[in-house]
């Protein structure tokens, strides 16, 4: 074999790539952008359609309890957004979130002060979180069935530690997430609005937020740059656990009673709001913001068709039909705009 | 040029919430509906995927009309999420009454407090919403006749507490007062017989088994529904019961009754069984009439509840005050007694007024309809 | 107690039973570039992940510079100065260039770190070591060759004394290895050693200033390139003589036509350029060019993949519309071997048996359920005809080597007994003693009366295997090689515009 080759001068490869770069990096804002914009323009539509279907809707009143609503799923969508985005998910919500609804009501009533109890509801939480994490990293079991047997445990605690009764609470005013703060907005709403530009700062500006999409977007690479993976996924179903908990001390709030019948629906409702948001299931991808909205239109859908006195059943088919279309429109909007 | 795609897109999507709420403050209220005698009632139900229930709110509104009122309903789901937002809407809408089946145990006091904060007047029916006027059904009474059917039953048919069990299909969950029926019927039954004696207020929502001859679970199923739940339930217990034992199985519903019994026939022990049920609705009475084993169904009439709701729904509405309970016409039925209330099954005849309920009288809307005995 | 950068003596790993480094000794001094070589299976992984820390050893010790270590994670070795490029690159798609870069060491103030402050430090990082990179690009946007390079400044910026790269031009084009070597190069002057696992013989000449070669687990040579031939190497790695096919003939064919292409044109990157070809029964035709000059284009043309080619086609001698599914292609009776075999080729999570069959589904099915037993002659015929290396049948695909995977993909397309077989890098990621088989069975289906299109990038393998080279570049044919002109060094300079 010929070894002594003459290798050719090589071509400014880097200065071809700079031209294409300019380019496509306009396209590319202007493509995500729209993939965003997608699902907003969206809620639009449906803002529009509601409106002239009744005259209820279109009011401040209305607004305050679509918020009011949903600042429940919306505080634990909060924690499963940052779950999703880092590679993983949370089933326990439904779990902890009844847990934490019966263990302030408990707490409260002892009495003992709502600082104290909140306290104890998130470290409660993230004691939870803390056992999913330990299981995904440290025994290896998968998200799904490590959280769906959390979910378990969770939910039946909540039963057995009630015997099942429900407990009122004996003070009205420990309830503080239900009580209005001004203009007829709930303290809940404001829980929610607070934590989220909590999250929206966290995850963009700083190392930990930046930690987080890295082991969601390839957790091996993240581990070989020697990022601490397995302590990161922990911490991050550490929040997810305490925002569910913390969800569940607010529906208590907004009922006046601590009920293990709550949270049902919050792992998949939530998944819901943080796919429909723009995230990737698979992680790496997808923001608070765009979870917010996504809470935000399953909220206005479901209010919307109470005001119309919609029969449940179609209410269920029209809240999936419109997922899909939400969805749908997002990524017609994306395959129209030429990139994927 | 941004160079910083996901700071706009935050901004972008900041911006578009800001807008939409800003729309939405700009709306303005709609006027409460006004008008002489004709009212609008608004209806939230307990749970419309069950034809039962259902049909409260059907007749609701279809009675309604015959009396000059306007219902408007929506459905709680038994959720306790729903029932928040479902009372929500209510007060937007601003009802001349407003009713409300919950299903979710403890959220009388936030549903109450809406309704008191928008000084809507409202009836809670079935479970208590303080500040609203109450309409139930008296657990207790089903429980107490229902034993004292069944005990000449068990007696002709020669069985004895040595060789018995109760299985009580309950509704954790849903209160001491619903489940005052399962837990009567054990305590009176057990006086009368001689069962492992324990009272109602030994039987907790976390019972499994007491002594020899109780066994509770939970037969109303979450989301599922009770005929799920309570099918579910008994597969679950019945292989741990000899098969040689006799059952009786108590049910707080049709739904839950139909699914016990799919249970007990697909374990083949039909024979063996008594069933008690409650709801009467066609399934039921017709499972009355035609399977021997089917020994008791608890009527509430379901069909006549519209009538009295509506009643009191004006009664509350011209200022007349409810007292602590308005009772709904209830009977056991037995194969002895049905055809005295039903034909077919369908009811020919309802209870009388009773007495707790006659300040309902001076509404005549009772006497439009001239059903009931006593109110005609 | 040496001073060089790297010293490691009985290096040892076993899993379980199976030993896959022996007693293994090795040095690097600063400003050295090492090739190690071997088959797969011969260690070369194992070392690389034990220097890196993502494994740690048995037995043995590791020196840096005098100092003896203990790597227990690859955060720790990269605090001790050793990178790791992994062949299959570590990197985060959704996140800028520069957040690439920086990855895991982002510049914050008290755990607050901001888009511009990573874009910063990486534009002086990337200048610093005379890379160029757009770096607020989103990763994933990058071409395969970009990522590499932005790899490479991950690495350095972390002030890496000790680079080891796997495989790193497996991927690449001509071009970009170019630029990969010249970096590298550099950084060789400045002091860094680099450890380079490679199964390219050309770059381990080109590269290297020592070879290590590896076999079973063991050290069995280390030379200077310029004082041994490839065929001692070869040797040494295999334990035999090397790749010897027999002589192609250096005439024209002269039998019948089976595949024409007519004036083939695309728009778009890469372009076609008007690309006219005929392979003949029998016949192996190689289509070489540099990345880019569109010859993947051609095979993906012929494979049904490509919806915008203009041009005729014409098949065993009947005119048809250029190929605009893969089941037409199929129903014209082409084999398509596709490139990446992960993730075009192979089911990896099903069994050998089920990738084997997977293609021939309807012959070995009754009623449209599968017959085991056709299913696994079937299967064991392919398998041994193909000389594949496996422990059951039903092994997951996944989990054998790279070589025999891609022997599995291969017979997949075998078991349908085409006439016409287009292969695109049939032996990328593989090692020498898959290539070299893979490449006597393309010699044996020849003969066999199949008609054989292989596009490659890889030169040795063009001009080894094929009858006839045609080489491509910027969307045309610039020439055709046969006989004594069929060289490495002519086809390059073709491809280049060298000539």
């Amino acid at each position: 074999m010929n070894k002594q080759l003459d290798t050719p001068a090589a071509p400014n490869l880097t200065g071809e790539v700079r031209g294409a770069t300019t380019r496509l990096r306009r396209s590319q804002i202007f493509d995500r952008s729209i993939q965003f914009l997608g699902i907003g323009a969206f809620y639009v539509v449906i803002l529009i359609f509601f409106s002239v279907s009744t005259p209820n809707f279109m009011q401040y009143s209305n607004a305050i309890n679509i918020l009011s609503n949903v600042s429940v799923i919306g505080i634990v969508a909060i924690g499963q957004a940052i779950a999703i985005v880092s590679g993983g998910f949370d089933l326990s919500v439904s779990g902890t979130l009844p847990l934490g609804a019966v263990a302030y009501a408990a707490l409260v009533n002892r009495p003992m002060s709502f600082l104290e109890a909140t306290v104890l509801v998130l470290v409660l939480g993230a004691g939870i979180g803390l056992g999913n994490g330990l299981i995904i990293t440290k025994i290896g079991i998968n998200p799904l069935i490590t959280t769906l047997g959390t979910l378990s445990i969770g939910a039946g605690l909540a039963f057995t530690f009630t015997n099942g009764i429900t407990t009122p609470l004996k003070d009205l005013n420990s309830g503080i997430w239900g009580n209005t703060a001004f203009a007829g907005i709930t303290y809940d709403v404001i829980a929610l609005i607070g934590l989220a530009i909590v999250a929206v700062l966290v995850l963009r500006y700083t190392v930990f937020g930046l930690a987080v999409y890295a082991i969601g977007g390839n957790r091996e690479a993240a581990r070989l740059a020697g990022i601490r993976v397995d302590l990161i996924s922990t911490v991050v179903y550490m929040i997810s656990g305490a925002l569910g908990a913390f969800a569940g001390e607010v529906v208590t709030s907004q009922l006046l009673a601590g009920t293990a019948t709550v949270g049902g629906t919050a792992a998949l409702a939530s998944i819901a709001a943080v796919i429909l948001g723009g995230a990737a299931l698979t992680g790496g991808e997808g923001g608070i913001i765009g979870t917010m909205l996504g809470v935000l239109v399953l909220g206005t859908i479901a209010d919307g068709m109470a005001l119309l006195h919609v029969a449940s059943f179609y209410q269920q088919i029209a809240t999936g039909a419109v997922l899909l279309l939400a969805v749908g429109f997002g990524r017609l909007r994306q395959l129209l705009g030429g990139t994927s | 040029m941004s160079a910083r795609p996901s700071l706009r897109r935050a901004r972008l999507g900041g911006y578009l919430i800001l807008a939409v709420f800003g729309i939405f403050a700009c709306g303005g209220n709609t006027p409460a509906t006004t008008g002489s005698d004709k009212y609008t009632f608004d209806y939230a139900n307990v749970f419309d995927k069950s034809p039962t229930f259902k049909s409260v709110g059907d007749n609701l509104v279809s009675q309604g009309t015959q009396v000059g009122i306007t219902v408007r309903r929506s459905d709680n789901n038994s959720d306790c999420a729903t029932v928040l937002s479902n009372a929500k809407v209510m007060v937007q809408e601003k009802p001349d009454v407003a009713i409300d089946w919950m299903g979710c145990e403890g959220a009388g006091p936030a549903v109450g407090k809406l309704f008191g904060d928008a000084k809507i007047p409202c009836i809670a029916v079935n479970q208590v919403i303080p500040g609203c006027s109450f309409f139930n059904l008296v657990n207790k009474d089903f429980g107490v006749q229902g034993a004292s059917i069944v005990y000449p039953l068990v007696q002709k048919a020669g069985w004895t507490p040595n060789d018995t069990t109760l299985i009580l299909a309950a509704a954790p969950g849903a209160g001491a007062e619903v489940n005052s029926n399962s837990r009567f019927f054990y305590e009176d039954l057990a006086k009368m017989w001689g069962l492992d004696m324990y009272t109602a207020d030994q039987i907790t929502d976390t019972t499994t088994t007491l002594g020899k001859n109780l066994i509770q679970v939970a037969g109303q199923g979450t989301g599922n529904g009770p005929l799920e739940g309570s099918y579910t339930a008994l597969k679950g217990v019945l292989p741990s019961i000899p098969a040689s034992r006799h059952l009786i199985v108590f049910t707080i519903n049709d739904d839950s009754g139909l699914g016990a019994w799919r249970a007990i026939t697909e374990s083949h022990r039909e024979n063996n069984t008594m069933i008690l049920s409650a709801g009467a609705d066609a399934d039921g009475v017709n499972q009355l009439r035609t399977n021997p084993h089917w020994v008791a169904e608890f009527s509430v009439f379901f069909e006549y509840w519209s009538e009295y709701l509506l009643a009191m729904g004006v009664a509350v509405k011209k200022g007349i005050k409810p007292p602590t309970q308005t009772y709904c016409p209830q009977v056991v039925l037995s194969k002895d007694n049905v055809d005295q209330y039903y034909t077919g099954t369908t009811p020919k005849a309802v209870p009388p007024i009773p007495d707790q309920d006659k300040y309902l009288i001076q509404t005549g809307i009772l006497q439009k309809f001239g059903n009931i005995p006593g109110a005609q | 107690m040496t001073d060089a950068l790297l010293a490691v003596t009985g290096l040892s790993k076993s899993y379980g039973a199976y030993r896959a480094l022996n007693n293994f000794d090795f040095v690097v001094e600063s400003g050295q570039a090492v090739s190690v070589i071997g088959e797969n299976g011969a260690g070369k992984s194992t070392l690389a992940k034990i220097l890196a820390g993502v494994i740690r050893p048995d037995a043995g010790t590791i020196t840096l510079k005098g100092e003896e270590v203990h790597l227990s994670s690859p955060r720790d070795a990269l605090r001790r100065g050793v990178a790791f490029i992994p062949q299959e690159l570590a990197y985060l798609p959704n996140l800028s260039v520069a957040q690439n870069i920086l990855v895991g060491a982002w510049p914050n103030r008290l755990g607050i770190s901001t888009r511009a402050m990573s874009i910063a430090k990486a534009k002086e990082e990337s200048k610093r070591f005379g890379i160029e990179l757009d770096v607020e690009r989103r990763m994933a946007r990058l071409k395969l060759g970009e990522r590499q390079l932005v790899e490479i400044v991950k690495a350095l910026t972390r002030r890496a004394r000790l680079i080891i790269l796997d495989e790193p031009t497996a991927s690449l084009s001509e071009n970009e290895s170019q630029i990969l070597f010249r970096v590298l190069r550099n950084l060789c002057r400045q002091g860094v050693g680099i450890v380079y696992i490679s199964h390219r013989m050309d770059e381990v000449y080109r590269f290297s200033d020592r070879v290590d070669v590896l076999r079973n687990g063991t050290h069995v040579a280390s030379a200077a390139p310029s004082t041994t031939s490839p065929a001692q190497l070869i040797e040494f790695m295999l334990g035999q003589a090397g790749e010897q096919l027999p002589e192609s003939s250096s005439q024209k064919s002269t039998a019948e036509v089976r595949l024409a292409l007519g004036d083939w044109r695309a728009d778009g990157v890469p372009a076609l350029d008007g690309v006219t070809l005929e392979v003949r029964t029998g016949e192996i035709v190689g289509v070489f060019g540099l990345r880019g000059a569109g010859q993947e284009l051609i095979a993906e043309g012929l494979a049904g993949l490509h919806a915008k080619i203009r041009g005729e086609l014409t098949v065993n001698g009947r005119r048809v519309r250029i190929f605009t599914k893969p089941r037409q292609a199929r129903k014209a009776g082409i084999s398509y071997v596709p490139a990446e075999r992960k993730r075009e080729g192979l089911v990896l999570a099903l069994s050998i048996r089920a990738n084997l069959t997977m293609l021939i589904l309807r012959q070995i099915s009754r009623f449209g359920i599968r017959v085991v037993r056709l299913e696994r002659a079937r299967a064991l015929e392919l398998a041994s005809r193909l000389n594949i290396r496996y422990r059951s049948l039903e092994q997951k695909t996944g989990s054998l080597s790279g070589g025999n995977q891609q022997k599995v993909m291969v017979g997949s397309r075998l078991a349908t007994r085409p006439t016409i077989f287009v292969l695109q890098e049939p032996t990328r990621g593989v090692d020498v003693g898959a290539r070299v088989e893979i490449h006597k069975f393309l010699r044996e289906l020849a003969v066999g009366r199949a008609a054989i299109v292989l596009v490659t990038s890889d030169v040795e393998e063009a001009v080894l295997v094929s009858d006839r080279l045609l080489i491509m570049r910027e969307g045309v044919l610039v020439g055709e090689l046969m006989g004594s002109s069929k060289t490495q060094s002519q086809a390059l300079a073709l491809a280049t515009a060298a000539a």
